[in-house]
């Protein structure tokens, strides 16, 4: 063993510093940028429409940011900042329209948008196959049976809607595993492993429509399998930020290990790595971020299949450069989506998932053109 | 095997040991390997050869714990090898498989570093000591001038090297090669041979397909046939052109002149069995 005196990088390190390089500069710089004119577009367009000074005026308004308690309200929740401020104060009305609608919708999209892309980037790693979504492993299968299965026996039970659709996730994930498992698994195991979990729940799904007598019913369950950040509201944002602090750390703490699983299993082993072990605890922080993903927005297609791939095309393979591009790629890319699904069909919205749908598609397309080889499956 | 004059006795220096090892996948009838005794000197060079499926890899797979025996065991420097945790295992031995995915941009010294796994935890960082044996990996195995070079750009013969250059950078004392000089042109194929015949204080263990090369690896030859030892030694004893009958089924001539054993391989012989036909012997040699 080294000497610990001698490690002085490590603070680096973990916090992945040493990758900083000048590929990364552009890419945070410019998502940053999206982020905030998205931003702005997103808090000051809507049915009740303001100029962007009134808007920004609102985002700042010192009647929110001087008063703890109405802060609080939002940050924390009304009954924890009653009992610790008191009652807050009257808002005015732009300052409420910004605060309670548009404010959480625009974090929620930044924190599903994280955590989407790092999610993705996990999978492609641990499948080794840049075709791989956070959903490959049966999480969006399992989480659609979930809902649909809420909606039509448990109706009673809506308010717990998206802890039921992330549960339903993470069990078809587990069956994943379970069925993958022979003695240990591998990349093609569990792939295939996810095909045939999500084509059964997925029929299983469809086939509970046709149950359904209340088309309301359908459209609701359909509502959530495409993705919408139409009903987000500051419990989902509160409850995002912190499962998303947890998961960024463990995903940036694990990009190494992501790194050497790349090598493919025999060299990870013979580097000393506990394959099987380091695998399914990357998959399930993996998993914790699609859930906390599904549980906000429902299931948003294509962000974390793309963003993993477009940062690495630009940064390389190393994974501690690759997560912390998709930290800002990613959210960028779902609030410039947010924007496009709310405000282009006006009064119409879309759900968000069409427009990454739409985005996605063609950008394999393009791919496709501008390579050969794709993936390795 | 009437041939197989393998004395087992123990030798006080060996670093890794084999005992009636036999050797088999979950899927298969019978064992790869059949009660197999190998002996690997500290420091010395050994070169595993024999035809195509004669075991050589998956000997190395059991000696590496890639494949747990079914019967007999391995003892790496003292210890049976599995009371190792991966980790410590991976600091005594390295292994370097002939078939491994090569990810898209990863540079040469991405890659040697990665070699340092096994001496880091999983929050450390890269330590001076880590920078030290990366740099010494890189002279080793002579990848200096292509140290920010994307493997997957690199010829097969560069790409073996910075592999050899990871497996050296892990530090193990003991290092187990498969095929190492396989698909690999004349030049690039001497070029690994001198890099892994050029480390000091090492075991190197190299599966090999060439005898020619094998005579000039190893100090130490061990020669499986179908699954067992045929015969092991100094290559002056091992290759003979009894071994190229039996174990090669070729007719051949071994000259040793000037110290220099040179194999001179002529025409095959008749098959003496039908290894992938259960119904005949294996054992019948003409």
């Amino acid at each position: 063993m080294a000497s610990d005196s001698s490690r002085v990088d490590s603070v680096r390190t973990v916090v992945g510093l040493e990758s900083i390089d000048s590929r990364l500069v552009p890419i945070v710089l410019g998502s940053l940028t999206v982020c905030l004119v998205m931003g702005v577009i997103q808090v000051t367009f809507g049915a009740y429409s303001m100029t962007v000074v009134t808007a920004w005026r609102a985002v700042f308004d010192p009647a929110v940011w001087g008063d703890p308690a109405t802060l609080g309200r939002f940050l924390l929740g009304e009954g924890i900042a009653s009992s610790l401020f008191g009652e807050a104060t009257e808002l005015s009305t732009e300052t409420t329209i910004v605060w309670e609608l548009r404010l959480p919708r625009a974090l929620a999209a930044f924190i599903v948008g994280i955590n989407l892309a790092i999610s993705g980037a996990v999978f492609q790693a641990v499948t080794r196959n840049e075709l791989a979504s956070p959903f490959i492993l049966g999480v969006s299968s399992g989480a659609g049976l979930a809902v649909i299965l809420t909606l039509l026996f448990f109706g009673s039970l809506i308010y717990l809607l998206p802890i039921f659709a992330a549960l339903g996730g993470a069990v078809a994930f587990l069956l994943v595993y379970a069925i993958a498992w022979n003695g240990g698994t591998s990349p093609v195991r569990l792939v295939l492993a996810g095909v045939i979990v999500g084509t059964v729940f997925s029929s299983l799904q469809t086939g509970l429509f046709f149950v359904a007598d209340d088309l309301g019913v359908v459209q609701g369950a359909l509502a959530w399998t495409t993705g919408s950040l139409v009903s987000v509201d500051w419990p989902q944002v509160r409850i995002g930020i912190l499962v998303t602090a947890v998961t960024v750390v463990l995903t940036i703490a694990g990009a190494r290990q992501l790194d050497v699983l790349l090598l493919g299993e025999e060299t990870a082993h013979s580097l000393g790595m506990p394959v099987e072990r380091i695998r399914f605890g990357l998959s399930c922080v993996a998993i914790l971020s699609a859930g906390i993903s599904v549980a906000i927005a429902g299931i948003v297609g294509f962000i974390g299949l793309i963003v993993p791939h477009v940062v690495r095309t630009i940064v390389g393979t190393a994974h501690a450069r690759v997560v912390l591009g998709c930290l800002f790629v990613g959210p960028a890319l779902l609030l410039a989506a947010d924007v496009v699904a709310r405000l282009a069909f006006s009064p119409v919205e879309v759900p968000v998932g069409i427009v990454t749908g739409l985005v996605g598609g063609p950008y394999f397309l393009y791919l496709m053109r501008k390579r050969r080889q794709l993936g390795n499956l | 095997m009437t041939d197989a004059n393998y004395n087992g006795r123990d030798k006080p220096n060996a670093v890794l040991t084999g005992s009636g090892l036999r050797l088999e996948y979950p899927d298969a009838t019978d064992p790869v390997i059949e009660d197999v005794t190998i002996d690997v000197p500290a420091g010395s060079t050994v070169a595993l050869i024999g035809p195509n499926g004669s075991g050589k890899s998956t000997l190395l797979r059991g000696l590496s714990r890639k494949l747990s025996p079914s019967d007999g065991q391995v003892v790496l420097n003292g210890c049976a090898i599995q009371q190792y945790d991966t980790r410590e295992l991976a600091r005594q031995l390295g292994f370097l498989a002939q078939r491994r995915p090569s990810p898209d941009g990863l540079t040469v010294e991405e890659l040697v570093e990665h070699g340092r796994y096994p001496h880091r935890g999983f929050f450390d960082g890269m330590s001076q000591q880590d920078r030290e044996a990366i740099e010494r990996a890189i002279e080793q195995a002579r990848l200096a001038s292509i140290r920010d070079r994307p493997v997957d750009d690199l010829s097969g013969g560069q790409q073996q090297l910075a592999w050899i250059g990871m497996c050296l950078a892990q530090n193990s004392n003991v290092l187990l090669v498969d095929e190492p000089l396989t698909h690999l042109d004349l030049r690039n194929q001497l070029l690994v041979l001198e890099v892994l015949t050029g480390l000091e204080n090492r075991t190197v263990v190299a599966a090999m397909h060439d005898l020619q090369y094998a005579a000039r690896f190893g100090d130490h030859i061990v020669a499986l046939d179908d699954g067992e030892v045929y015969d092991s030694g100094p290559p002056s004893t091992v290759l003979t052109e009894a071994l190229l009958a039996d174990v090669f089924e070729i007719d051949g001539m071994v000259s040793r002149a000037d110290d220099e054993i040179r194999i001179y391989p002529e025409r095959p012989l008749e098959t003496r069995s039908t290894s992938t036909d259960g119904s005949s012997p294996s054992n019948t040699i003409p």
